[in-house]
Parts: structure tokens; sequence; C-alpha cells
């Protein structure tokens, strides 16, 4: 197993490797010139100063070699400085990981809890009215597009209702302690868990009905056991041992649907930063959240996946 | 009509499977994928309404000129933010167009979106799978690791990349989507290859002299076509979301031209979300019911047209 994690994890720096390049082509083949547009006029008159910034910016010389410098900041640990407020890019990702981190792991949570219920429910009672509500669930919040729904959720829990307020993650100038911040984060939150709820009603659906079919399960009936024993003890650790390996492959599609909820609710997280620097062309940032992102990503499917070996000891790695 | 159709072919199925009777074997042939289509549609009355409503979903906004009532980008600044009514069916934006009128003509932009996405990411991903599935070899590996490091994005922060380099425009949205969204289709594709190319009728077909390319394109493409054509479904759902997500941050279709996503970026307005919700209610709505029907289209193409798929969802 050490050889294939060893593996995996070479694999892994291959594909950030490509998705680094990839992301500083597309960014330099950008119209247009960062700077400039950043620039203040009167500094524009000063040819040698320019010449300076430039410098300072890491925008002189070819793109290889851009890259080449730019990887060798990377890394040590930097990732330059943002050309729209002047700070270290490391240091404006650090401080919008928090709110990205509370807010995904916190819909993930409700996303199981509605799912998984839901699915073992659908499963168990097949054709039954809480399976036709489960599918229909499903297939619904697969349909609406996040950031609608996310309006939606506005407009009537927050505007209408005003049980929520409608942005942001703490009340300017008021009491601003961990009861704020949760009434800022369940509407947020609460959309993002509908919307990664689907995959695990329908995941644990089909599960449940696999296992229901299992020899064992007869087995277990047919020597008297009560129908609660034969759930909880033979149909659900079977069915439900494979979630590792579907929790870790929902990330990506979380934080994806993560960066529209942020702009929607205007939550200062990762997402908000990436959109933002991606419409600004503040590419020290932008190639910052993209390989963070990336690492997310490619860490947790390698963690996923070893994770399902340990705990399910048919599964063996070479 | 396509079940009319499906029908007669079904009767037609039946006939040779007694005339096959009669002749003393009693092999049935098995239904032609027209004759399981028709009766998957059949089957299903959601899928029967989903298709409808795409068919008139499509006329309308094919027919855009005929049924929109106004220009679509004609501000009417005696009637903005009309609720609806006789005169503004389904009301007027912040701007006075009216929302009907946008509506349709939006369709119209959307469905053009991502019909033309889908085509250029399956012929792309069709493409690179058969080769890399046909031939293996490094190209195999360098494909698939490009493919990994597709799959390991949230193919949003891609796209929005792509997105703001190119700049917001129709044609922009069509080449950012399908450039970017093959990767699904050529996994999908290259699996099938891996297990097709091992087949004996492949053996027997090189045998007779057959070269690679024919091999590739009248061989073994046609056994995927099915499947690549349910991934093609999905992926035109996935395209209409991705265009509205795309709009509505400012990267997509840029107002006043209308679209369904750059229509519900007037919601962005505190203002227009709080007082105007018919402007971004009707294309939010509409689009998730199309949405909704392709997706429940695809599946029952799933489900008549793949062999392999399960019958218990």
């Amino acid at each position: 197993m050490w050889k294939y994690a060893v593996r995996r994890t070479l694999i892994a720096a291959l594909v950030l490797f490509l998705i680094s390049v990839l992301d500083f082509v597309f960014i330099n083949l950008a119209p247009g010139d960062p700077l400039q547009a950043m620039l203040p006029p009167e500094t524009a008159v000063n040819g040698a100063n320019i010449q300076a910034l430039y410098e300072k910016a890491g925008l002189t010389g070819s793109v290889p070699v851009r890259y080449l410098r730019w990887v060798n900041q990377v890394l040590h640990g930097n990732f330059g400085t943002s050309f729209r407020t002047n700070q270290p890019a490391t240091t404006m990702i650090r401080q919008v990981i928090p709110a990205t981190l509370l807010l995904t792991v916190t819909a993930k949570i409700l996303a199981l809890v509605i799912g998984v219920p839901l699915g073992v429910m659908s499963g168990l009672r097949e054709r039954s009215w809480i399976d036709q509500i489960g599918t229909v669930f499903s297939f619904v919040s697969t349909a609406i597009p996040g950031f609608f729904l996310a309006i939606v959720a506005v407009f009537v829990l927050a505007v209408h209702l005003r049980w929520f307020p409608a942005t942001g993650m703490r009340s300017y100038g008021q009491d601003t302690g961990p009861l704020d911040l949760l009434r800022h984060l369940i509407l947020p939150a609460c959309v993002l868990g509908v919307l990664s709820a689907p995959g695990y009603v329908r995941y644990t659906r089909t599960a449940v009905l696999d296992v229901l079919g299992d020899d064992y399960i007869r087995t277990a009936r047919a020597k008297g056991l009560r129908e609660r024993r034969v759930i909880w003890r033979h149909i659900l650790p079977n069915a439900l041992m494979p979630l590792i390996t579907v929790i870790g492959l929902g990330i990506p599609a979380l934080l994806g649907s993560s960066v529209l909820i942020e702009q929607v609710f205007a939550w200062p997280g990762m997402g908000q930063l990436s959109i933002n620097s991606a419409l600004y062309r503040d590419y020290p940032v932008f190639m910052g959240t993209a390989l963070f992102y990336a690492l997310v990503v490619l860490v947790s499917s390698i963690v996923t996946d070893l994770a399902y070996a340990v705990a399910n000891p048919r599964i063996r790695y070479e | 009509m396509l079940a009319r159709q499906a029908e007669s072919v079904d009767g037609a199925g039946e006939a040779t499977g007694l005339a096959a009777g009669e002749h003393g074997r009693a092999v049935r042939r098995p239904p032609g994928a027209l004759a399981r289509l028709g009766a998957a549609f059949r089957s299903s009355p959601t899928a029967l309404v989903s298709l409808i409503f795409l068919i008139v979903l499509f006329a309308l906004t094919i027919g855009a000129p005929l049924v929109a009532r106004y220009n679509p980008t004609t501000s009417v600044l005696t009637d903005f933010e009309q609720p609806p009514s006789a005169k503004h069916w389904l009301g007027t934006d912040g701007a006075g167009r009216d929302i009907w009128s946008r509506l349709v003509w939006g369709g119209r932009n959307t469905l053009f979106i991502s019909c033309s996405a889908v085509l250029i990411a399956t012929t792309i991903g069709t493409l690179v799978g058969a080769v890399s599935g046909f031939y293996r070899g490094i190209l195999d590996g360098v494909l698939m690791r490009v493919t990994d490091a597709f799959l390991a994005f949230p193919s949003i922060v891609l796209i929005l990349m792509l997105a703001s380099v190119l700049g917001p425009s129709i044609v922009n949205v069509v080449l950012v989507l399908g450039v970017l969204s093959w990767t699904g289709i050529a996994r999908l594709v290259r699996g099938q290859f891996l297990l097709l190319r091992e087949q004996d009728w492949v053996l027997a077909a090189r045998a007779v002299g057959v070269g690679n390319r024919r091999l590739i394109f009248r061989h073994l493409l046609p056994h995927v076509l099915s499947q690549v054509l349910v991934a093609a479904t999905f992926g035109a759902a996935g395209a209409a979301l991705a265009e509205a997500s795309l709009s509505y941050l400012g990267l997509g279709v840029k107002p006043p031209t209308p679209s369904w996503g750059s229509m519900l970026s007037d919601a962005q307005s505190i203002h227009v979300l709080q007082s105007v919700p018919w402007s971004w209610l009707a294309p939010g709505v509409t689009l998730t019911l199309a949405v909704l029907a392709i997706n429940y289209v695809g599946d029952t193409l799933r489900r008549a047209l793949d062999p392999y798929a399960s019958t218990a969802h």
C-alpha cells in the first residue's frame, strides 16, 4: 500500500505541475497588461519608474523565464505580491481559508445529514412515497442553478421573512460573537448543502438496494433477526462503507459550487478572492488560489483512496 | 410522433420474431434502438412530458422573432419595473424591457450556446478518447494525465480563468465551455475502446486487412455512439448551467444581450432582487425546468440505449 501511496503522490505532483503550467500560460495569454490598469496616471510619465515596477512585479522576460521565477518563489513559500492590494498573495489567501473551510465543511455535513438518511429510507422502501420524494429532490436540486437557489433563498428568507442576514459573514459594529456568525452561516451553508445532497441520496439508495439483494441479508432474516438489527448491523455498515469514496469524490464539485454561493452571499472566502482576482487579472493571487484548489482536491483524492483501503480490507492496492 | 414511429418498428420486431419461430428457431431478435427508445418514453410519463416541454421550448426560441412581442433590448422608460400584465405578459425589468421577449430571445442564446459547446466538447472528447483508447502507449498516458489535471480542478475555476482571459461574448462562452468540458466524454470513449479493441471481431477485421483509421471510425466508433449521445445530453444540461453561472458573474453573455444567465445577473442588484422578483424568477425557473427536462430525457435515453446501465435507478 505504501508503494501505491508513493505512486499516487508522484502522479499528483505531476498533475499539479501541469496545472500550474496551464494556469500560467492562460493568464499570460490575456490581452492587456495587468499593471497598466493599476497605475495611477501620474506615474505613467516616468519611464524608469515603470521599468522598476515591472521588475518588482516579475513581469519582465519571456513567459518561460517568468514561469521558472514564479516556481522558484512558490517553492520558497512566496506567491508574489497582489497587483490590486499590494499585499503578499500568501497573506491574502491565508486570510480567506478559514471562511471557506467553515462554509464548505458545514455544507458537507448538512449534505450528509440530508442525503444519507433520505437515500437509506428510499432504498429500504423502494417505490414508497419517501422514495418518490428522494428522487424528485435529487433531480430538482441537480437541475437548479446554485446561484438561483441562493437568490431565491435570500429573497424569501432574508428579504421577506428577515430570518437571516442576506450577505456577509459578520454584522458591522454590533455584537460579532459566534451566534452572529452562525446566523450569517446558516443560509449559505444550507443552500450549499442542498446542492451537494443529491449525490448522496442517489448513491446511498443504490448501495442499500444492492446490499438488500445479497445472500447474507437473507441469512440474517432467515435466522430470525429483528428487522431493526438487520438494518443497523447488516445492511448499513456494508452499504455505507464506500461513502468515504463518495465524500472524497464530491470535493471538487463542492468547492466549485461554493465559488458561486460565496459570490451571491458576499461570503469573504476563497471563491470570492479567486473570482475577483480573475476579473482584475491579479494573477499572483489567482495562481495562488488555483493551486490551492488543485492541491486540496488532489490531496483529498489520495487520502480518500487510502482511507477506503484501510476501512475495507477487501481492497488491495499494489 | 416518435412514439408512433417506434411502435411500428416494435410491431415489425414482433413479426420477425414470429417468422423466426416458424422456422423452428426460437431466437427472438432483440428490439432495435428506436424501439427501445419508444418503449422507454411511453413507460415514463415524466420523460414524455419533459420531451414535449423541450420541443415546445426549442420551437419558441427558434420562433423568437414571431412570438416575442417587443424588441428584447429596447428600453421603454415609461414602462420600467412593471409587474406582469396583459400588455407585458411577464412584466418588464429595471430598464423597461419586456421580459417575455427577453426570455424567448435569451433562450435562443442559451440553447445555442449549450448545444454548440456540447458539439465541440463531444467531438474533441470522442476523438481524443478513441485515439488514446485505440493506440494506448505514451499518448494514452499523457492524455490521461491531462484529463486528471482537468478533473482535479473545480471546473468553474478553470472556466473562470479562460473566460476572464477571453472576455465576455457569446462566441467566447461557446469556446470556453467547449474546450474545457470534453474530458468526461474522452474518458468514457477511451474506456469503451480499451474493451472493444480486444474483441475477436476486431481481430477478424484486421485479418481481412482493415486499416486503423477505418477500424476506429467504421467499426469501433458506432459501438460507443449511443453512450456518447447520452453523455452529450447531460453535457447540454451542464453547459446551460455553466452559461448561466458565467453570465451571472459578468463573464458570459453581456447585457443588454439577453440570455437566461445574463437576465439572472440583474438580481445582483439588491433593489432588483427585492422589488422586481419577476425579472429573475422567469429566467431562473425556465432554466431550471429546461435542465430538469434535459436530465429526465437523458436518463431515459441512458436506460433505453445503454445495455450496461443498471435498472436499479
